[in-house]
This record gives structure tokens, C-alpha cells and sequence, in this order.
């Protein structure tokens, strides 16, 4: 079944890059969309559908976090799952962050192997017809 | 901070972030200054800060030469570098240092809490940088086959 992604981090090319990340990741994807900050990521959310949401902890008007925490406390959108992707990567950072309630946390940088892991362990493993080539990371432009 | 540990960890995140998502190859010469890389005159040099604080405070400058710029953006975003716009070069460079810089302070000491700010591009006149002390901090030349790049890092 395809899932609809949200994208937010106020980098518009590391958006992209992420975007082409998942594409190819293997998994069915259904609408992707982005937000350059958690303001304008929880508009989306309180007007589409979403299945996931990866997040950039710093950024400006209201960060990471701010928007784990806001979703956190909505009953709509407490169940979608957020994966953190930040540079932040102290032992403190992590924890704050897991604590609040993210799925996951991807340190930045990555690897595309380390986002489709960390999709496997949140989404489930693509199903047999949406498995991508064994080459699939040559798609990719990092 | 102990000079020597954070000059490390400052190449080791340089070499996760330019190698692992810019596929650059790098070395590090032993170039103190950036008038070394680039020359007095040069005003090609796209310049990002970034400020962080935390147990200290301080920022950092990444300058990257513009041609370099178009090239890693152009890389990293998987089209041509004549579709690339100005907004995604200074996208491109603003996340390098912000990677660099949360690299940098985990891989030094990854208990204790820097927050990083918003990084920005900053232009600086040709008068200012000649004037610019590059004794100050920790500066990091790049080179990356032909290409000249630097980071520095200041306390403030």
C-alpha cells in the first residue's frame, strides 16, 4: 500500500535529496510533500493524509522538536510516526528527542542504506513487487 | 576545547560530510590561511556561517569558491549545473556547514549539548577579507582534486 510522506527541513536541497532517497528506496510511495519549517509542516498535516513525517530538528520559526511535541499532543496526528534527520547528534539530543516520541533519528550525513533501514523498521519491509533493483543506489545522486 | 582533539574532529567531520554525501575526494594541507587557497583578490568565494553555542560559543565560516559551489550543488542534486539556482547553491553550502559543524561536536564530545543556529551566507567585501585574521581559531584548508575550500572555527 503507498504511504504519503512529509518532508520538513528548511534546506530545499536536502528536501530534495531526501525526496529522491525514499523514491528509490523500494517502498510504494504515494504523495510527497514539504515543509520548510514545523509551522508550515503542521498546515499539511492538519490538511492531508500522512503516513510519515522526516524532520530536521533545527530550523527556523519552529524546529524539530517544537513540531514532534505539537504532533505529539494532537490526537490526529500523534500516531504518525516522525523520524528526526538532524545533525544534532549528541547522546542528550538523541534521548530528548526518542523521549518525546520520534520513531527514529537519523544522524546527518547519511547514507541512503540508513534512511531505507530505518523505513523497513518503521514501515515494514517493501512488499516483493516494490523491492528495488540491487543497484538502486546508483539512481541516487550522494 | 583542546586544540588538537577539535582540529581532529573538525577533519573527521569534513571528510564524513564532504566524502560520504559530496562523493569528494580530500586532503588537508597544512595552508593556515585562505589567501594561500584563493589569493587576496579572489571575490569568488561563497562564504557560509553558522553560530552554535553551548559549553563555549563561537561560529564558523566554510568558504567555498563559486565554481566549486555550482558543481557540488549540481552533484548533490543530480541535474545540470545550468538548472542550478542561486537559492539551491546557498542551500547547498548553508547544509554542509550546518553538517559539518553538529559532526564536528559529536564526534569531539558527544555528551555535551552544542545548539547550532540558523546557518546564513554572508558576503564580505574584498576590503574586509584581506582585513580578515586568519590566525584566529582553527583554519582548515580543503583540497579536493583541483578545488580549493576552507572552514574556519572561532570562539568567541
Amino acid at each position: 500500500m503507498a504511504f504519503n510522506v512529509l518532508i520538513v527541513d528548511d534546506s530545499l536541497p536536502m528536501r530534495s535529496v531526501i525526496k529522491k532517497t525514499i523514491k528509490v528506496s523500494g517502498f510504494e510511495v504515494g504523495k510527497m510533500f514539504d515543509a520548510a519549517n514545523g509551522k508550515e509542516a503542521l498546515r499539511i498535516l492538519r490538511e492531508e493524509w500522512l503516513d510519515l513525517v522526516l524532520t530536521d530538528y533545527n530550523m527556523p520559526a519552529m524546529n524539530g522538536l517544537e513540531l514532534l511535541v505539537e504532533m505529539k499532543r494532537d490526537e490526529l496526528l500523534m500516531s504518525i510516526p516522525v523520524i528526526m534527520v538532524t545533525t544534532e547528534g549528541s547522546e542528550q539530543r538523541i534521548k530528548e528527542v526518542m523521549e518525546e516520541g520520534a520513531a527514529e533519528y537519523i544522524k546527518k550525513p547519511f547514507t541512503p542504506e540508513e534512511i531505507r533501514s530505518k523505513l523497513n523498521r518503521i514501515m515494514g519491509e517493501p512488499q516483493d513487487g516494490e523491492k528495488c533493483p540491487d543497484n538502486s543506489d546508483e539512481d541516487l545522486d550522494f | 576545547m583542546e586544540r588538537n582533539a577539535l582540529t581532529i574532529a573538525m577533519k573527521t567531520s569534513i571528510s564524513e560530510v564532504l566524502e560520504t554525501m559530496f562523493f569528494l575526494p580530500l586532503e588537508f594541507p597544512d595552508s593556515k590561511r585562505g589567501d594561500d587557497l584563493w589569493g587576496a583578490e579572489r571575490n569568488d568565494v561563497v562564504m557560509s556561517k553558522l553560530s552554535f553555542s553551548g559549553p563555549v560559543e563561537g561560529y564558523f565560516v566554510l568558504f567555498v569558491p563559486e565554481n566549486v559551489a555550482l558543481s557540488i550543488t549540481g552533484n548533490f542534486l543530480g541535474t545540470d549545473e545550468e538548472s542550478v539556482s542561486q537559492e539551491e547553491i546557498e542551500g547547498t553550502v548553508k547544509e554542509i556547514i550546518n553538517m559539518i559543524a553538529g559532526s564536528t561536536f559529536c564526534n569531539y564530545d558527544d555528551q555535551a549539548v552544542f545548539s547550532l543556529g540558523i546557518p546564513v551566507v554572508v558576503h564580505e567585501s574584498e576590503v574586509a577579507r584581506k582585513g580578515r585574521n586568519w590566525e584566529e581559531g582553527i583554519f582548515i584548508a580543503i583540497h579536493s582534486l583541483d578545488n580549493r575550500l576552507g572552514l574556519q572555527m572561532v570562539m568567541t
